[in-house]
C-alpha cells in the first residue's frame, strides 16, 4: 500500500463529506476501490476476531460470521430504496453521491473494526471465564455504527438542514432495523 | 398530493463535518464548489422537479429524449425486479419473468392510453396524445425504477418465507410503486397545465385535472393487473 493511498484514506476519514463529493466526480473505479478496501478490512478484522476469541485453547475454529452478512444485507436492502427515495423527495444527493457515501462509510467501518481488533487479542489473554456471547460479535455492530453514522453525517452536510437531518435519521433507522432483523435470524434468536 | 415548491436560488453555505484535529480549512476549496453540477440525469429526469419534466414534454425533441430514457428505465427497473424476485424459479423462470413483466408494462400502458385520453375529453381537459405518451411513460418509468429499488426486499422475503412474506412483499412493492407513480403523474400533469397556462389553475380546473390523474392511475392499474393475471410472470413456466 502506497503512502498516497493511506493519505487519501485518512483524508476521507477526516473529512467524509468532502471526500464523498470528490469521489462522486472522480472515475467510478475509485469509489469501488474504496468500498472494496473498507469491506475487506471489515470482513477480515471481524473474521480474525472470531477466530481469536472463539479459540481460547489455541485451536483454530471456523468463524461463523453471523453478524457480518447482515451488514451487507441491510445495505443492499436499504441502499437502492434510499437512492430512489432521495431523488423522489428532491434531495441534492445523486446516485454517485450515495455510492461514494457508502464507500466512505464502509472504509470508516473497516478502520473502526480493525482498530478494535487488538482489544480482542487482549481479551483472549486476560479472560478467565466463558462469556455468554463471544465478544467478537461486537465488531460487526461497531462496523454498522461506523457506516450508518458516516453516511448520516455526509447527508446532513450535503443536504439542506431539515431535509438532510430527516433523511439521515430515516436512513440510519432503516439500516439498523434491517440489520437487527437479519442479525436475529442469523443468530437463531428468531 | 401537493405540488413541490420551486427550489430556492440562494445557496446555503455547507458546514463540513471534519475532525477538529485536521488541518485548518482555509487552503481547501469550499464544500459547495465540490457539489456535482446540475447535469441532466436519468433519476433527475424521472424524479426531479415536475416543472422541468413538463418543460421537456412540451418540446418535441426533448420529449423524444424523455420517451427514450423512460423506456430504458422501465426495461431496467422491471427486469431487475423480476430477476431478483423470482430467483427461486431458476434462470429460465427469471428470464421469462423479466421479459413478461417489461412486456406487460408496455402492453398495459398501450391498452390504457385510449381510455385515459377519452377521460380527458369527457372532463373537457384534452391533453394531446403525444404528450400523454410522454407523461404516462415517464410516470411508469419512475414507478419501474422504484420497483427495481424494492427488488432486494422481495428477494429476501422470498428466501425467508416463499408462502407468505414473498407474495406479500411482491404485492406491497407493486402497491408502493403504483401509488408513487400516481402521485408523480398528478404532479407532472399539474406542472404541464401550469406551464402551458402560465398562471395558477382555477378550482374547477384543478378538480378536473385530479380526476384525470386518478383515472389514469386506475386504468393503468387495471390493465397492468389484468396483464399480470394473464401472463403469470411470477409463477414460472
Amino acid at each position: 500500500m502506497s503512502t498516497s493511498t493511506l493519505t487519501s484514506w485518512l483524508a476521507a476519514i477526516d473529512r467524509p463529506a468532502r471526500q464523498t463529493l470528490a469521489l462522486a466526480q472522480a472515475p467510478f473505479r475509485s469509489t469501488v476501490g474504496l468500498a472494496l478496501a473498507g469491506s475487506g478490512l471489515l470482513v477480515a478484522s471481524s473474521l480474525i476476531a472470531e477466530v481469536l476469541v472463539s479459540a481460547p485453547g489455541g485451536a483454530l475454529q471456523v468463524p461463523k460470521a453471523q453478524l457480518l452478512l447482515p451488514i451487507f444485507e441491510s445495505l443492499a436492502l436499504v441502499g437502492p430504496s434510499a437512492v430512489i427515495g432521495a431523488a423522489q423527495v428532491g434531495l441534492r444527493s445523486t446516485t454517485r453521491t450515495w455510492l461514494a457515501a457508502f464507500a466512505v462509510g464502509l472504509l470508516i467501518a473497516g478502520v473502526v473494526t480493525t482498530a478494535t481488533l487488538p482489544l480482542m487479542g487482549y481479551l483472549v489473554l486476560v479472560s478467565r471465564a466463558q462469556p455468554y456471547f463471544t465478544p467478537a460479535l461486537l465488531l460487526p455492530v461497531l462496523g454498522l455504527a461506523g457506516l450508518a453514522s458516516t453516511v448520516g453525517r455526509v447527508l446532513e452536510a450535503i443536504e439542506d438542514p431539515p431535509a438532510g437531518r430527516r433523511a439521515s435519521v430515516v436512513f440510519q433507522l432503516a439500516l439498523a432495523l434491517v440489520f437487527g432483523l437479519r442479525a436475529a435470524v442469523h443468530l437463531g434468536i428468531y | 398530493m401537493s405540488s413541490t415548491p420551486l427550489p430556492t436560488a440562494a445557496p446555503r453555505l455547507l458546514i463540513e463535518p471534519a475532525s477538529p484535529f485536521a488541518e485548518a480549512e482555509l487552503e481547501l476549496p469550499r464544500l459547495e464548489s465540490l457539489l456535482p453540477p446540475e447535469r441532466p440525469s436519468l433519476l433527475g429526469d424521472l424524479y426531479g422537479a415536475p416543472g422541468t419534466l413538463a418543460g421537456r414534454l412540451l418540446d418535441r425533441e426533448a420529449r423524444a429524449e424523455v420517451v427514450r430514457i423512460s423506456i430504458l428505465a422501465i426495461v431496467i427497473g422491471t427486469a431487475l425486479f423480476a430477476v431478483l424476485a423470482t430467483s427461486h424459479l431458476g434462470a429460465w423462470g427469471s428470464a421469462r419473468a423479466a421479459l413478461l413483466l417489461a412486456a406487460n408494462t408496455f402492453l398495459g400502458l398501450m391498452g390504457a392510453l385510449g381510455p385515459i385520453y377519452a377521460t380527458g375529453l369527457l372532463v373537457a381537459a384534452r391533453l394531446p396524445l403525444s404528450r400523454w405518451v410522454g407523461v404516462l411513460l415517464s410516470g411508469a418509468a419512475s414507478s419501474a425504477l422504484l420497483l427495481g429499488a424494492l427488488a432486494p426486499i422481495a428477494h429476501l422475503a422470498f428466501r425467508i418465507d416463499p408462502l407468505w412474506a414473498g407474495p406479500l412483499s411482491l404485492a406491497g412493492a407493486f402497491l408502493v410503486a403504483g401509488l408513487s407513480g400516481g402521485v408523480r403523474l398528478y404532479r407532472v400533469l399539474h406542472a404541464l397545465a401550469a406551464a402551458v397556462r402560465g398562471e395558477a389553475l382555477r378550482d374547477g380546473e384543478l378538480f378536473r385535472l385530479k380526476i384525470q390523474a386518478r383515472m389514469a392511475l386506475v386504468f393503468t392499474a387495471l390493465t397492468g393487473a389484468l396483464g399480470l393475471w394473464a401472463f403469470d410472470p411470477f409463477l414460472g413456466g
